[in-house]
């Protein structure tokens, strides 16, 4: 039931990707719809309002946690959308933050995650074969939002909030600086100058001022890179976020008050 | 590229001991109302959440009204050892 309830959220914010892919939401009405993909959860009150944190195993948040779970949910499918800007990004990014929650399912005995883990890492390691550089075929918006929309999901049904924040730091990462840089909400089309600039097949650092801020800017800080070491940059980033987000797993665990 | 990708790790690991840093804060508060019980304790949530709230709001405010991020790198381009480790 509570897996139904997950893929149900996926789906949701999925559809709002389709609709984003045919007719382009804007860069404030797209974050606002995905907060009604939290309708579901809300719906069955398959929910802990009791988060872990490291070394405070449970906390209550009985009032505010509800509020919390639609901007949860509008976070992380965004985010994901956000850092999806070379061939094979989101498989090399998502795959890693999977691994890492299954085998904390395993551990945690959550068991009836497992199946629904295993059949998403498949799916996007057949994608990848075909999203690689140089790519056949791409995720779209409808792509990015259901893998952001499940981990999100995945997040709050299953009380993995914290692990699921430290595993998506690269994302989290890239949302801040693009945020911080840019100062609004904008889509890709509406910012005038580009981070990156291509020159012989070779990606390098834009050095205008207006130029936003990105996680792949900030990976070609020291020198220009072809694209498919950006996204070996990017698997190396996701395999260090995902073990970090185990290792606080098992801080989580641990009560020191 | 290894230049690139200690850069990039770096403030990965930074970001998370930051995490770690200030969850821990945020929870150690939040463990506390949950030990009072009652109706003071359902204020003291609400309150806690509001809390939260005008914390973000103000994050908000630092980063992208105030260009905290540029404050950030002057201040981290201070840092002698962060710098020699950059090097490295």
């Amino acid at each position: 039931m509570i897996n139904i309830c997950i893929i149900s959220v996926a789906l949701i914010v999925g559809i709002i990707g389709v609709i984003d892919d045919i007719k382009d939401l804007g860069g404030k009405l797209k974050p606002a719809l995905t907060l009604l993909a939290s309708i579901p959860i809300l719906i069955t009150g398959s929910f802990d309002p009791h988060p872990s944190f490291p070394f405070i195993p449970k906390t209550s948040l009985t009032i505010v946690y509800p509020f919390l779970i639609p901007i949860s949910i509008a976070v992380t499918s965004n985010a994901v959308n956000m850092l999806n800007v070379v061939n094979g990004a989101t498989p090399l990014l998502v795959i890693p933050i999977l691994i890492s929650l299954t085998v904390i399912s395993l551990v945690s005995n959550k068991t009836t995650l497992i199946p629904l883990l295993v059949a998403s890492i498949i799916s996007l390691a057949v994608f990848f074969y075909y999203n690689k550089y140089p790519a056949k075929t791409f995720m779209g918006n409808c792509g990015d939002f259901f893998v952001g929309g499940l981990l999100g999901a995945i997040a709050i049904v299953y009380s993995l909030e914290f692990v699921i924040l430290v595993s998506m730091l690269p994302f989290i990462m890239h949302g801040f600086f693009v945020i911080s840089s840019v100062k609004n909400f904008l889509e890709k089309k509406q910012i005038k100058e580009k981070p990156v600039i291509i020159k012989n097949g070779l990606l390098y650092p834009s050095l205008k001022k207006e130029s936003p801020l990105t996680l792949m800017r900030i990976c070609l800080a020291e020198g220009p890179l072809k694209e498919k070491d950006i996204a070996l940059i990017f698997l190396i980033l996701s395999t260090v976020s995902s073990l970090l987000a185990l290792f606080t797993y098992f801080l989580t665990q641990i009560k020191i008050l | 590229m290894k230049r690139n990708i200690l850069y990039v790790l770096s403030l990965l690991i930074f970001s998370w001991i930051l995490l770690i840093f200030f969850s821990f804060i945020i929870a150690l508060i939040i463990s506390q109302v949950s030990e009072l019980k009652g109706i003071l304790a359902r204020i003291i949530d609400l309150f806690t959440g509001l809390a939260i709230f005008i914390v973000w709001l103000l994050i908000w405010y630092l980063v992208v009204k105030k260009s905290f991020y540029e404050r950030i790198k002057k201040f981290m381009n201070k840092i002698e050892f962060l710098q020699i480790f950059m090097a490295y």
